[in-house]
């Protein structure tokens, strides 16, 4: 058997065996991979990356808009969980431990920028005060589509409001589960959820009305 | 049922998160109240907008963000002692160092009348004793009287014993 023959074999059984290994994986529940990962198994930990990531990149992108943000996020949350693992109580669930982490980094992360844009505005304040209003600009909401408009009225709800708003109607979390995310009680979430709907709704339709007087006005122009 | 609660539970009712006890009354109430009638059609309206938000396509990546996590895991978990339990240990440990410090130093800062006071005695030379004139304490274990002039030579640690056991006149 030649060199080159030998190494493609060798790396061929790698191969398989790294297959063997993700597949084996796959079969065990999550409590079970973190005990493996805890015993020093990465391919353990592989899996429960796999499982969650989707669902956990989507609850991200549901508060922060920048695609490379929520990927680094996204990222952060798994290296931060794996750093933790050996806090997490194996007699909850591994999902919501991993959500809560989620969660509370991507709240942090828009707070510093909000922080950050806050500041930005108030020195550039002046600047802003000077400039004229484009008449075919003027209004941005004539320019953005449905999605847009939700995300929107939704960051207008204040941050508790909306993560439970998000958790719950976007993303189908029950109550209980969003309770374990949040680290509060099923009862001030529900609380929190009723509210977080009125508002979502008060929202919409001042925002419906405005539209509608607005398309109005422009037809009566035309 | 007042129509505030009645609200409150309706906007729980839009998306099946109220308890299964407390449908009927919510129902019967909005059979009877036309205002809350029409907060459920706007509560329905606007859960419609969310729903169909919902279903959104949102970025999807084609591979894994494994490949980019696996690079730079840590070699080790971090020890299983949550942050809470850190504190505590760190507190325990300087409070320790703290208790054992003063307690080396606070023979030495006590003043002997004090350390007497701990027996509630103040001791004179008895009568019935041939002993110069001073002042003595009586030793707990043998009852001999030693001077508290000759108990200045020793060391703090030493006096406190018999001064504190002395039995007083």
């Amino acid at each position: 058997m030649t060199t080159s023959t030998r190494s493609a074999v060798a790396e061929s059984v790698t191969t398989r065996e790294a297959d063997t290994d993700e597949r084996n994986c796959q079969g065990f529940n999550d409590a079970r991979l973190v005990e493996m990962t805890r015993e020093g198994s990465h391919e353990a930990f592989a899996e429960l990356v796999r499982r969650y990531e989707s669902r956990l990149i989507r609850v991200i992108s549901r508060f922060i808009l920048d695609p490379v943000m929520v990927e680094d996020l996204s990222q952060e949350v798994f290296l931060r969980a794996y750093r933790k693992l050996e806090l997490f109580d194996a007699s909850r669930r591994f999902g919501p431990w991993l959500f809560q982490i989620g969660v509370n980094m991507t709240l942090d992360h828009l707070r510093k920028t909000q922080r950050r844009i806050k500041w930005t505005l108030f020195s550039q304040k002046r600047s802003e005060d000077q400039r004229t209003i484009d008449p075919e600009t003027a209004d941005p909401r004539l320019s953005l589509d449905l999605s847009q408009e939700v995300r929107s009225v939704l960051d207008q709800i204040p941050e508790k409001y909306r993560t439970v708003l998000v958790l719950r109607d976007l993303e189908n979390f029950s109550t209980s589960e969003i309770a374990a995310i949040t680290d509060r009680k099923e009862a001030t979430i529900r609380w929190r959820l009723a509210e977080a709907r009125a508002k979502f709704q008060k929202l919409w339709t001042a925002r419906q009305q405005r539209d509608s007087i607005a398309g109005r006005a422009e037809v009566d122009n035309v | 049922m007042k129509c505030r609660t009645a609200r409150q539970k309706i906007r729980l009712l839009v998306g099946n998160d109220l308890a299964q006890n407390e449908i009927e009354p919510v129902r019967e109430h909005i059979a009877e109240c036309d205002p809350c009638q029409q907060h459920v059609e706007d509560m329905v309206d606007s859960s419609d907008v969310l729903t169909s938000y919902s279903g959104e396509v949102l970025s999807q990546r084609k591979t894994s963000v494994w490949e980019s996590v696996v690079d730079q895991l840590p070699p080790q978990l971090e020890p299983a002692v949550p942050r809470g339990r850190q504190i505590r240990q760190s507190i325990l440990v300087v409070a320790a160092v703290v208790a054992i410090s003063v307690a080396g130093v606070l023979p030495d800062l006590i003043p002997d009348s004090v350390l007497m006071g701990s027996a509630g005695v103040q001791i004179t030379k008895p009568e019935s004793v041939e002993l110069p004139a001073g002042e003595y304490v009586r030793h707990y274990s043998d009852q001999s009287w030693q001077s508290l002039e000759s108990l200045d030579g020793m060391p703090r640690g030493n006096r406190r014993g018999p001064v504190r056991n002395v039995v007083g006149f």
